[in-house]
């Protein structure tokens, strides 16, 4: 079963004496439940707005989502106590203390004063909870949002750029805190953009251009749409692209390399192609695509198509 | 229901702003009650001076009358010269007369209606500036009952602070009378009208709480929401006022002060009653809370 579901989700913005901005364009997307979805995209790409259309904060323009199974629009009341989330930056009344802050969200839910405190202190305020928010750092109000998506030990997080402003020993906890939440079986939907997080933390991942969806899967297969170029190493690099150019194959001299650019190219070809002119290979691999170059190369396209 | 109403009452009650009001109000009311205590002078030779002082102005006043002439409205010179040739028993008396609460309260409702108004603003307004409204909604997705929500919990805390200022107020000032002034006329019928206007005060302290929350929520923005609550009471009324007359019984801050009065036949005749001027008050507060709830239903929170 999907946890999430969003099918031709299209938000157009109108804004008085300003062109109409659309945000999202036709995006199809579904997040399956247990693990650690990312959500990938560069600004503006429409990540934040999907996550407010999926939380039921802005109305799409067409298109319709669904969380556990609940039209984001109407039906979103019976099913907000098992979601737990992050829009943008945590926001939060700053003369009030973080604990009072989580005790009037808490109250909502019935929950009490012990699981202010334990949501406090898995995210490492425990100690700080006394003190008043505007005195936190932007890490702290980071961590505290976190603590407030996670306390009423929700099925589903859905989390906007949780490690912003956090220092790099604070964005390896709550990896490592969103890792083990997955690991219990409840689904995690992180949108970033910061690619290495997203690698070490995520099984699915969702690359989102241009309010579009460009490419959706398990990490792995999102990786295998990259180019994964052929590295050759031989002796004589010039007369071995020579060699294969002639044979229609896409090549670039780099040193005393030579690498393939064509994905589709097969070693086979290639080593008989150069054993046959009597060069012979002292090295060949595939490149392993980078989730950073494959983004790159993702959203690029989608730019310059759009 | 209950329990988002419990979370915005305990949010009012939490807020800085409120708890500083609560401060500086009980300042004002201890110097207040300081001031009265000692300017008045407690003694039957003062009282009586004043007394005489006062007769000697009417007596003056009936002297310069011609020998029969009575003025209009008037049974004779001594009746005009005892209501208008000469200050009243209270403004002589160097005492603190206790009876005079009663004034006192219906002028301590004006700043208190006024600090409504503003409190409701700025506790929507509040939500808009920090963005706190997002969470809220994703906590509470029903739009219509966090907005009622918000407005019972105001429109309640707003009474309650109301009610709570003129109670310690009465208190002090009672405590100053019976020590250094007179609680003379101070009967049950006087403390029933009294306690009247205290709670007519609140409870218009109140429906302008709803007022100022449902602009606040409009605009999204408590500047904004308290420069339009001034245009419209100190402006656009007072212009109505002077070009339509006829309009009077029909505005917001008319009907509010015949209300907390609780004499409406002097302002509007015998064409509305106060519990009348009430429900144009209720009715007014309702419908802007309905247009605001409509507004926050359809409108994206970004």
């Amino acid at each position: 079963m999907n946890v999430i579901e969003v099918e031709g989700l299209v938000k157009r913005y109108r804004r008085l004496r300003r062109p109409t901005t659309l945000a999202v364009d036709g995006l199809d997307l579904s997040v399956p439940t247990g693990g650690v979805f990312g959500f990938l995209g560069p600004n503006g790409a429409g990540k934040t707005t999907t996550i407010r259309c999926l939380l039921g904060l802005v109305r799409p323009s067409a298109g319709s989502c669904r969380l556990l199974g609940a039209d984001s629009g109407a039906e979103l009341a019976g099913v907000a106590g098992r979601i737990g989330s992050i829009v943008e930056a945590p926001a939060f009344f700053p003369g009030m203390s973080g604990r009072k802050n989580l005790a009037l969200l808490g109250r909502l839910e019935g929950l009490g004063r012990g699981d202010v405190t334990t949501a406090l202190e898995r995210v490492g305020l425990g100690d700080r909870g006394k003190d008043r928010v505007k005195t936190y750092s932007l890490g702290m109000k980071q961590r505290l949002g976190i603590a407030a998506a996670l306390l009423k030990d929700p099925e589903v997080l859905i989390l906007d750029e949780p490690a912003n402003g956090l220092d790099p020993a604070g964005i390896k906890e709550v990896r490592e805190l969103l890792r083990s939440l997955g690991k219990e079986g409840r689904t995690v939907f992180v949108s970033s953009h910061i690619l290495s997080e997203v690698r070490q933390m995520c099984d699915h991942v969702a690359i989102l251009a241009r309010g579009r969806c460009v490419a959706t899967g398990s990490v792995d297969e999102v990786l295998h749409r990259g180019s994964g170029r052929l590295v050759i190493g031989i002796d004589e690099p010039g007369a071995a692209a020579q060699v294969l150019r002639s044979r229609g194959i896409s090549v670039e001299v780099d040193g005393d390399r030579v690498v393939v650019d064509s994905p589709v190219a097969d070693p086979k070809d290639i080593t008989r192609a150069l054993a046959e002119k009597g060069l012979f290979l002292n090295e060949l691999h595939r490149e392993e695509a980078d989730l950073e170059s494959v983004f790159l190369e993702l959203t690029a396209d989608r730019e310059a198509s759009g | 229901m209950m329990r988002l109403l419990g979370v915005e009452l305990r949010r009012f009650a939490w807020r800085r702003s409120f708890r500083l009001f609560g401060l500086i109000a009980l300042a004002f009311i201890g110097l207040a009650a300081t001031i009265t205590f000692f300017t008045s002078h407690r003694g039957d030779d003062a009282a009586a001076s004043a007394e005489r002082d006062r007769q000697q102005m009417i007596q003056d006043c009936v002297d310069s009358f011609p020998a029969d002439e009575v003025p209009p409205g008037y049974d004779s010179p001594e009746d005009f010269c005892a209501e208008v040739g000469a200050p009243s028993v209270d403004q002589v008396d160097p005492r603190f007369r206790l009876t005079t609460l009663t004034d006192i309260f219906g002028g301590t409702s004006i700043p208190l209606i006024i600090l409504g108004l503003a409190f409701g603003a700025s506790f929507i307004g509040a939500e808009w500036h920090h963005g706190t409204i997002t969470p809220l909604l994703t906590w509470q997705p029903r739009r219509v009952q966090v907005l009622v929500a918000k407005a019972l919990a105001v429109a309640i805390g707003v009474v309650i602070a109301a009610l709570a200022i003129q109670a310690i107020l009465g208190v002090k000032l009672w405590f100053v009378a019976a020590v250094r002034g007179t609680t003379e006329g101070a009967d049950m019928a006087w403390l029933v009208e009294t306690a009247g206007v205290a709670a007519r005060g609140a409870i218009i302290a109140g429906l302008m709480a709803v007022l100022g929350f449902a602009i606040g929520s409009i605009a999204r923005n408590t500047t904004v929401a308290l420069i339009i609550g001034f245009v419209y009471f100190a402006v656009a009324e007072a212009i109505l006022r002077g070009l339509k007359p006829g309009w009077q019984p029909w505005l917001i801050g008319d009907n509010a002060a015949a209300f907390v009065i609780g004499d409406t036949a002097e302002m509007f005749g015998l064409f509305r009653s106060p519990g009348g001027a009430l429900l144009v008050v209720v009715v007014y507060a309702a419908l802007a809370l309905a247009l605001a709830a409509t507004w926050f239903t359809a409108r994206d929170v970004n």
